[in-house]
């Protein structure tokens, strides 16, 4: 936290949030406070920049599916699958049914777990803890999955990968899911009856983001959706199996940190919807494993690909000129658009103790973001 | 208020959600991606792992001096400080002389221990 304190006025200071504060992720916000409320916000990220879209330059489609784990860390498979539907769509090759299932069920578990993440961290950041450990202790379940199916607890090392996926399900992962979506189903009621004692009572009426501005400072996904814009890439650009799908897409018109946190509780139900549509109309099929190459080139053009993750829309622009690299990659993350312009659009006329409950409740990721 | 008393009355009566580790551990399923196994007997120096590898953790080496006349070619040093365990080596190595393990306790304070030679010195 740093000080300036004002000659003329005592009470304006300068206060930032992070990227040392407990609650705040490798980011940081420089408030200008006046009393206790904020008079102005300025983002000031970059701290977990790792030059992701240069490294792919140098390396080939199945090894930048490695590297597609690590853009969010609790958001590996869907960053997987936007990496993997741009090559697919370069090189035009055809995925196998059943692989083409394991994609959206897996990516719809991963969706879970990153609005579970969601959850506990905005309860954290609100003095919530009971919401924190219900959250992050269901989504261990969901992570023992990850590690039966992918071999990896949190990084599935390129499991969704250019060309379908590196192996077929276990046997024993259908009863598995089953069970693990019973407990999800608990874990939503529990919240449901603990946060009437903090949760609503700390983010009803704070940080209101109104659908015009939702509009103009380009938010996407569950931060849109609360804001009453119905708008999702499942939705408006299907990809996947998804148009055969039948599922909602919860909206709220309040646009405050509650209806985020109730908007991304409904995705869960939703997501457990299309989980279990997608076990029952499973091919039985055995599917072949997916071994890394060398010398595989990419044929030459260029493509954007853009999917619904937890945090709302992601992009991947890829251009190949005919080599084994990609000749440019560029990643457009959801966060980016949320932390900065959103996140100062909030904070601007809040009260101080408000700024967490408004900074997590954006469902903000700096990994994405910086890259 | 009745309902969140009802919750906590009801995980009165559950089992805990965790494990005392490390008297009891979770069971690791099959196909975790863990420590390396490497068998020099089976391995054809192919260097195959050495390419694929996306972290560069792999270094083709020859063997220690004393064992030179059985192993004259060069063999697969894999620095696990560097290796992301996603199982490529394994995925790629034609006579299955890498494996990933299920070991997972691999802490150490001793820097050098994260390199696994080929062969012992």
């Amino acid at each position: 936290m740093i000080k300036k304190m004002n000659e003329k006025n005592t009470t304006s200071y300068e206060l930032l949030f992070g990227p040392a504060h407990p609650g705040s992720g490798n980011f940081s916000v420089r408030l200008r406070v006046d009393g206790e409320q904020v008079t102005s916000a300025r983002a000031d990220p970059g701290y977990l920049h790792r030059g992701f879209e240069k490294l792919m330059e140098y390396r080939d489609r199945m090894q930048n599916s490695i590297l597609s784990d690590r853009v969010c860390v609790f958001e590996a498979l869907n960053w997987n699958l936007v990496h993997a539907e741009a090559v697919d769509e370069l090189t035009g090759e055809e995925i196998p049914e059943k692989a083409r299932y394991i994609r959206v069920l897996m990516a719809e578990l991963s969706r879970i777990q990153s609005h579970l993440i969601w959850y506990g961290a905005t309860s954290m950041g609100i003095g919530f803890d009971t919401g924190f450990k219900i959250a992050f202790g269901y989504r261990d379940y969901i992570l023992d999955l990850f590690e039966l199916v992918t071999g990896g607890r949190v990084y599935p090392a390129g499991y969704i990968c250019p060309g379908g996926v590196r192996r077929d399900l276990p046997d024993s992962a259908k009863d598995k899911i089953i069970h693990v979506l019973g407990k999800t189903r608990e874990m939503l009621r529990k919240c449901e009856s603990f946060e009437k004692t903090t949760l609503r009572h700390r983010t009803k009426g704070v940080g209101i983001l109104n659908r015009g501005d939702a509009l103009r400072l380009g938010a996407t996904g569950p931060i849109a959706r609360a804001s009453g814009i119905s708008s999702d890439v499942r939705f408006d650009d299907p990809y996947e199996i998804y148009p055969e799908l039948d599922f909602e897409i919860p909206t709220r018109d309040e646009g405050d940190a509650y209806a985020r946190c109730i908007v991304g509780r409904e995705e869960i139900q939703e997501s457990i919807r299309i989980v279990e549509q997608v076990l029952e109309r499973m091919p039985e099929k055995k599917l072949e494993p997916i071994k890394p190459k060398l010398a595989n080139k990419i044929p030459e053009g260029e493509v954007y690909v853009r999917n619904e993750i937890a945090r709302g829309e992601a992009g991947v622009y890829m251009k190949s000129v005919g080599e084994e690299t990609p000749y440019r990659c560029k990643i457009r993350g959801p966060s980016l658009l949320h932390m900065v312009p959103v996140l100062e659009h909030l904070l601007k006329g809040s009260q101080i103790a408000d700024v967490p409950a408004i900074y997590w409740s954006l469902n903000i990721c700096p990994a994405d973001m910086d890259r | 208020m009745i309902k969140t008393i009802l919750e906590l009355i009801r995980n009165l009566f559950k089992k805990p959600m965790t494990v005392r580790f490390p008297h009891e551990s979770i069971e690791i399923p099959e196909g975790f991606r863990g420590e390396h196994a490497y068998e020099i007997d089976k391995c054809v120096s192919c260097g195959l792992c050495f390419r694929v590898c996306p972290n560069r953790a792999i270094e083709m080496i020859e063997a220690p001096e004393k064992h030179r006349d059985k192993y004259p070619k060069t063999y697969p040093r894999i620095d696990l400080g560097k290796c992301c365990f996603c199982g490529f080596c394994e995925d790629i190595c034609p006579t299955d002389a890498v494996k990933l393990t299920k070991n997972v306790y691999l802490s150490t304070f001793d820097s050098k221990s994260v390199i696994k030679e080929p062969i012992e010195k």
